[in-house]
């Protein structure tokens, strides 16, 4: 029998005078209270910073900022191509993330390791190492799959770089392994029963796929949907890098450039930053009202639940062939392109003539460098940290939002996904500006990249820990109560484990991509807290590609490793597989 | 034991507009090692009941004790929290942790709350004596998901009694089960628990499930206790039209109380007049229905129909259950069905002649639950 | 879960604690008493530099002897704030520097914060506006120098070397320069034979060069000062002088960053940048890539380094023993092994292999005194240039 439980929705007035409060009523309030403030605190106070520049002058509180910012040249070609990007990266993200993860967890497809690598892999390389192999591949004149192409007489099947096509497929390339990650954890946690009762009475595997199996993530794939578009809005790195060259402006990079520019333009870099918060914060409530049906979405209950793959039949090997090339593509290619630079001395394009140069000195030089191992340090003591802070306590607020019957619980969700609409640039400005006048010792130190990463991955760990929760029935929570166990005791023995898939994925991502974080260490960083990323740039603007090629070689190299690893003790811990 | 009085419950439906009551005054007593069966259709509160005892929902009011201790009173302003009310709990999804072994399935409430201190030799001893009841002794370290649905449903079932509740709780525990382990569950629940000696309060949607194990049952409608009583009782002498219908099956024919005869009361039916024993909240001059049960229903030899409470009409469809042959047969104007033992196959389509005998005819007084299943 | 009370109470609950972070945050983010709320005014007033210390000491070594100041200075350095000086600096490579500095002065140690020229003097701004004391040493070009030097945040720069110093360097009251980098444009010796060379600057809008010229989009200091040479060399109006460089722009690609620019030019993507530095090209010749400036055949503009003590330094002393050392033959000399040309005019003439460059004179003070001006001018011709 299914799981599938519709509750009548809990609340409503008192007949009688309210019982005191019970003891593990209690514990709840002062979790959410604690829980309210630190939110209220990482998020609000970039927010009253934003508000604060955006909306006074010297005169107080004013609107001509944003008359002042719309009224830059070429506003409104800005502002489509910012959308137009945005959804064109998320399309290309979401079809394909989904795509692989349904393939991976509910079918009998072949090659699943590697089609598990294809889709995490972009994950790991940084947006500019990304970006930068791309620009040597795609480039209209010299990038080598052009090259290739026209050889082979399908020129008209070229890409440039430095294009709006170019780069929605670099950064919906890139963007692909969030997805993925979100909807393996779903798929991962949906009941059989269903889609085989679809296929019994009689339905193709295409309309059970329609019918039944996406509507049955719809959460998950609604909040995958909308994290790639504001992701693509406030993406940094590839319309910088392919952007700016060919004109094509976005909100980010003209974010950006006014910061940098003298003297600072606040007014625009806050009031472009308001704007996206707003249509970030739109998405956001629709999404709301789409999960806060959750319970009609509980499929783990206590019985059963054994996932069983989908025989693709037919299908086998022509949708392994379409992987296959999706992984050569999207993986190896960048990878090799960055493994040639970091043997180059200067850049050249592949060739025979060019292998004649092949030299290590890039590694070398990079290993000597006190400073890059520094770097490498402080990185990792950042994403281990972050990460880790980031999946708990999201564990906490996404039980307060879903499972606690606290009226208003709704807010909680919603703080802990503003920080998405706040570019890293912006954070970054707002929180030197704060922690420079503040008693405490932060400004400069790690605390503050720390706080900065924290914030800036809230959005990303509710939206693991949402998900896998809202799938754990309240059944299994209401047995642990009624076994004697307190608020705690359930949380940390039932729920905990058994949102664990979810919350590994997301603490893997969260250390992934903090490595991989620029926009705001960029502003942050001190002489003693660089990070791998700023490094990177760095290396990228004194022009040093060898060099930061080989410092990319080796991060992808460690980082697959630490991936590999979580993986393994991923499936050791929580719902056992039949 | 158990005693909840006047339990009141409402719930804002979808629009917040309007609160639907979904318990509504209802009151009823346990007592000590008796088997206790709420029984109704769905959305009849039985459920919400059962979670107000439990503390998972919070009543408006009334009030819940067991024994000498409160549980909840609206008035004294007390409700004590879900993990303190040492209540055992079986769900209907069985609500088995994925992530644990059988062992530990039924350890957790023996390591949680205020039990947590619990020495790790006594709380094996406690687990695996659990674990002997339910007879799952030999599956100790196998994860819950591999057990078979039974097997689950007496793991559930360990590691509520694994506490010594004061109390059991049970909402629908066998509707996941196929047919046959239903059946054989049954009878094993019900011998568990006269061993055990716990008082046990059992949530059914199924009435012969209720019937064969209950002590005393409650049958609930829309909130509120139809009738409570034993499953005799209940079975023989409904008091309302809902609980005749409900519990077991039976037949119903719309008719006019006329006045009294020598062996009880005479009801004006379409198809003719018949004399019923019992009455119900209906008097001379009212109107009725006269509940008769299929198995009580003697089907003559002779056709022709002559005689008092006889009916005649003819067999419109049959089906053969295995122990008996069960008939619907079209009369003047209404319906009756009956039974016969599975050899003796009766025609369809030919007459019948069906003798209703009065000391199990009751005329009770019409209600919408009537209504509903007439049309149908 | 459990009973009823949890209705009422988180309304309070939760306007308290909502309270409690907003109070929180406001008390962190700025209260509006605080300066700078018109984003356009200017930061702090000049009286960080007033009675400051760093100001007190370049009075106090001003008339010393350079054994005498060098041993003062690196006495007081040492013993100031754990030896420690913070240098913010844009140099690729502060290593061989550092090194050398602390090698030679025992006790101390040089934090280096390195980062562009515009991040520096945003994060200078940020920081002076908040009185903190960040940066001791400054160094950076001499346009985003100059706008700190509006900002009256730099103390006056003095040096024991200064007489050894190019005219070019020491043309400023509040820092000096230490190293100079030219401009010029810089092709692909493969895709470009030597005698398609531009032979001006207009010719940079030549049909040839269409869909392989490179323009760095940053160089605001290179274009002002290019404009401003032909207003006063070539009488062009501004308008027309401007004109060119939107020509120059509809032919070619924005590019970020001088260095990735050579990249790309070396690689292959671009035949041609505009406006590029020879060090970096004899850099990359040297390693064997086919990269070319010569013939040189444009007016050149040459961007000048400098260094500057902050007012607000903790360790005005380290500073000051720092700056020395930059501008002293030894640090100089560092600079040519980085193939950059030094300050020192000497060492100059050395690094340019006897090629006559005349960079053009350019007047910083009065592009930063307009900056905004020249930048958004700039950013028009960009824009206007790359519409598409």
């Amino acid at each position: 029998m299914t799981q599938v439980l519709e509750r009548p929705l809990a609340a409503g007035q008192q007949v009688h005078a309210r019982p005191r409060l019970g003891r593990q009523a209690l514990v709840q309030y002062v979790i959410a209270a604690v829980v309210v403030v630190i939110l209220g605190y990482l998020v609000l106070s970039p927010l009253v910073y934003l508000v604060w520049r955006g909306l006074t002058t010297g005169e107080g509180l004013s609107l001509s900022n944003i008359a002042a910012a719309y009224s830059v040249s070429g506003t409104p070609t800005m502002v489509m191509n910012s959308f137009l990007f945005a959804f064109g990266s998320a399309a290309v993200s979401v079809v394909s993330g989904t795509a692989l993860a349904f393939f991976c967890v509910r079918t009998n497809a072949p090659m699943k390791p590697l089609l598990y690598a294809a889709s995490l892999i972009p994950l790991i390389v940084p947006g500019i190492l990304f970006t930068i192999s791309w620009v040597f591949l795609l480039s209209d004149d010299i990038g080598l799959i052009n090259v290739v192409l026209r050889n082979m007489g399908l020129g008209f099947l070229h890409v440039d770089a430095f294009s709006m096509p170019g780069m929605i497929l670099i950064d919906g390339m890139h963007q692909a392994p969030l997805v993925f990650l979100l909807m393996f954890a779903a798929f991962r946690a949906t009941d059989p029963a269903l889609e085989e009762s679809a296929l019994m009475s009689g339905a193709g595997i295409g309309s059970v796929i329609r019918k039944v199996t996406l509507p049955l993530v719809r959460p998950a794939l609604l909040g995958a949907i909308l994290i790639s578009v504001v992701r693509g809005l406030e993406s940094f790195e590839t319309p910088a890098v392919l952007g700016i060259p060919a004109g094509k402006w976005v909100f980010t990079s003209q974010i950006f450039e006014a910061l940098r520019t003298y003297p600072v333009r606040y007014d625009v870099a806050s009031i472009y930053s308001i704007t996206l918060l707003l249509l970030t914060v739109l998405g956001l409530l629709a999404v709301q009202k789409a999960n806060s049906r959750s319970e009609r979405y509980q499929t783990i209950s206590g019985k059963g639940f054994r996932p069983r793959p989908m025989d693709l039949g037919a299908w086998r090997w022509p949708v392994s062939i379409v992987f296959a090339i999706y992984f050569v593509v999207v993986v190896l290619l960048p990878l090799l392109m960055l493994v040639w630079m970091s043997l180059m001395p200067f850049y050249q394009s592949p060739s025979a003539a060019a292998a004649g140069s092949i030299t290590f000195e890039n590694y070398e030089r990079i290993f000597r460098n006190a400073s890059i191992v520094g770097a490498v340090k402080n990185s990792a003591i950042l994403a281990l940290a972050s990460a880790t802070a980031v999946v708990l306590f999201t564990a906490v607020v996404s039980w307060l939002s879903l499972k606690s019957k606290i009226r208003g619980r709704k807010i909680f969700d919603l703080l802990a996904s503003v920080p998405l609409a706040i570019p890293g640039l912006v954070l970054g400005v707002a929180l030197i500006f704060i922690y420079l006048r503040s008693p405490l010792p932060i400004y400069g130190t790690l605390a503050i990249l720390f706080i900065a990463y924290v914030t800036r991955y809230l959005p990303y760990g509710i939206r693991y820990t949402s998900s896998s929760l809202a799938q754990v029935s309240a059944e299994l929570e209401d047995s642990a109560r009624m076994s004697g166990s307190t608020w705690w005791d359930s949380f940390r023995r039932v729920v905990l484990p058994l949102m664990m898939p979810g919350i590994i994925a997301g603490w893997v991502y969260i250390v992934v991509v903090s490595i991989r974080e620029l926009s705001s260490s960029i502003l942050l960083y001190s002489h003693n807290t660089r990070v791998m990323s700023v490094t990177i740039w760095e290396l990228w603007e004194n022009g040093q590609t060898g060099e930061l090629a080989a410092l990319g070689v080796v991060m992808v190299a460690a980082l697959m490793v630490l991936v590999a690893v979580a993986q393994r003790m991923g499936a050791r811990i929580g719902v056992q597989d039949a | 034991m158990l005693y909840v009085e006047n339990l009141r419950k409402g719930f804002h439906d979808d629009t917040r507009a309007t609160r639907v009551m979904a318990v509504d005054d209802v009151t009823f007593t346990v007592e000590e090692g008796q088997f206790f069966t709420l029984l109704g259709p769905s959305g009849c509160g039985k459920t919400t009941t059962l979670r107000c005892i439990a503390g998972l929902e919070s009543p408006d009011s009334g009030e819940i004790r067991v024994g000498d201790r409160v549980l909840y009173s609206g008035a004294k302003r007390i409700s004590v929290d879900s993990n303190d009310r040492n209540l055992g709990m079986v769900f209907q999804s069985y609500a088995i942790w994925p992530h644990m072994n059988v062992f530990e399935n039924v350890a957790f409430p023996l390591k949680v709350g205020k039990r947590r201190r619990t020495p790790k030799k006594e709380v094996t001893e406690r687990v695996e004596r659990a674990l002997e009841v339910v007879e799952l002794g030999h599956l100790a370290g196998r994860y819950a998901t591999k057990l078979s649905g039974g097997q689950q449903q007496r793991l559930a079932l360990a590691r509520a009694l694994v506490i010594e509740p004061a109390l059991l709780l049970l909402d629908e525990p066998l509707s996941n089960l196929d047919a046959k382990l239903r059946d054989s569950l049954r009878f094993e629940l019900k011998r568990l628990q006269r061993e055990q000696g716990i008082t046990t309060v059992y949530v059914t949607h199924d009435q012969s499930e209720a019937l064969s194990m209950s002590n005393s049952i409650a049958v609930m409608q829309d909130g509120k206790v139809s009738q409570l009583g034993d499953p005799f009782s209940i079975y023989l002498n409904p008091q309302n039209a809902f609980v005749a219908d409900f519990v077991g099956s039976t037949n119903f024919l719309d008719g006019t109380v006329t006045g009294q005869d020598a062996d009880g009361w005479v009801v004006e039916t379409a198809d003719g007049p018949v004399t019923v024993g019992t009455v119900v909240g209906v008097t001379a001059g009212d109107r009725c229905i006269v509940s008769i049960r299929p198995e009580h229903i003697e089907v003559q030899t002779d056709v022709s129909g002559v005689g008092r409470n006889v009916f005649t009409g003819t067999i419109d469809v049959r089906a053969f259950t295995g122990e008996s042959m069960a008939y619907q047969v079209k009369l003047g104007s209404g319906r009756l069905s009956c039974k016969t033992p599975a050899a003796q196959r009766l025609q369809s389509g030919k007459p019948i002649s069906l003798y209703v005998p009065p000391e199990h005819a009751i005329a009770l007084a019409p209600g919408s639950a009537v209504a509903e299943a007439r049309s149908a | 879960m459990n009973p009823p009370s949890k209705r009422r109470t988180p309304l309070y609950l939760f306007a308290s604690a909502g309270a409690a972070a907003l109070v929180l945050a406001g008390c962190s983010a700025p209260a509006g008493t605080d300066d700078g709320a018109d984003p356009s005014a200017s930061a702090p007033s000049g009286d960080l530099c007033e009675g400051s210390a760093a100001v007190d000491l370049v009075d106090q070594v001003k008339d010393m002897s350079p054994e005498e100041r060098e041993s003062f200075l690196a006495e007081q350095a040492a013993a100031t704030k754990g030896g420690a000086i913070d240098f913010y600096t844009e140099i690729n490579d502060p290593d061989p520097i550092v090194e050398a500095f602390q090698d030679k002065y025992d006790g101390t140690t040089v934090n280096v914060y390195r980062a562009g020229s515009d991040q520096i003097r945003q994060r200078v701004l940020e920081e002076s506006a908040a009185h903190f004391s960040g940066a001791d040493l400054i160094e950076m070009d001499s346009l985003e120098m100059a706008i700190l030097d509006e900002e009256n945040l730099l103390a006056p720069a003095t040096s024991s070397h200064a007489d050894e110093l190019s005219d070019a360097a020491t043309a400023f009251d509040n820092f000096i320069g230490d190293r100079l980098s030219y401009i010029v444009p810089v092709w692909n010796t493969d895709l470009l034979p030597a005698d398609q060379a531009p032979t001006s600057l207009e010719d940079l809008a030549d049909a040839r060069f269409k869909g392989k010229l490179a323009l760095e989009g940053s160089d605001v200091y290179w274009f002002a000062g290019l404009v401003m040479y032909m207003e006063r060399e070539e009488g062009k109006t501004e308008e027309e002088a401007v004109q060119v460089f939107k020509d120059i722009a509809a032919n070619s690609a924005v590019t970020s960053g001088h260095t990735t620019t050579t990249e790309l030019v070396v690689a292959g993507q671009y035949a041609i940048a505009a406006n590029n530095y020879i060090h970096r090209a004899v850099e990359l010749a040297g390693k064997g890539a086919p990269v070319g400036y010569l013939p040189v055949q444009v007016p050149v503009v040459a961007e000048i380094t400098g260094v500057a003590t902050a007012c607000l330094s903790d360790n005005p002393a380290g500073a000051l023993l720092l700056q020395d050392f930059i501008l002293s033959e030894d640090g100089q000399q560092l600079f040519v092994e980085q193939d950059r040309t030094p300050a020192n005019a000497e060492l100059a003439a050395q690094t340019l292999n006897g090629q006559d460059v005349e960079p053009v004179e350019v007047d910083v003070e009065a592009i930063a005194h307009d900056y905004q001006k020249w930048s958004d001018l700039w950013d028009t011709v960009i824009r206007e240039g790359n519409a598409g």
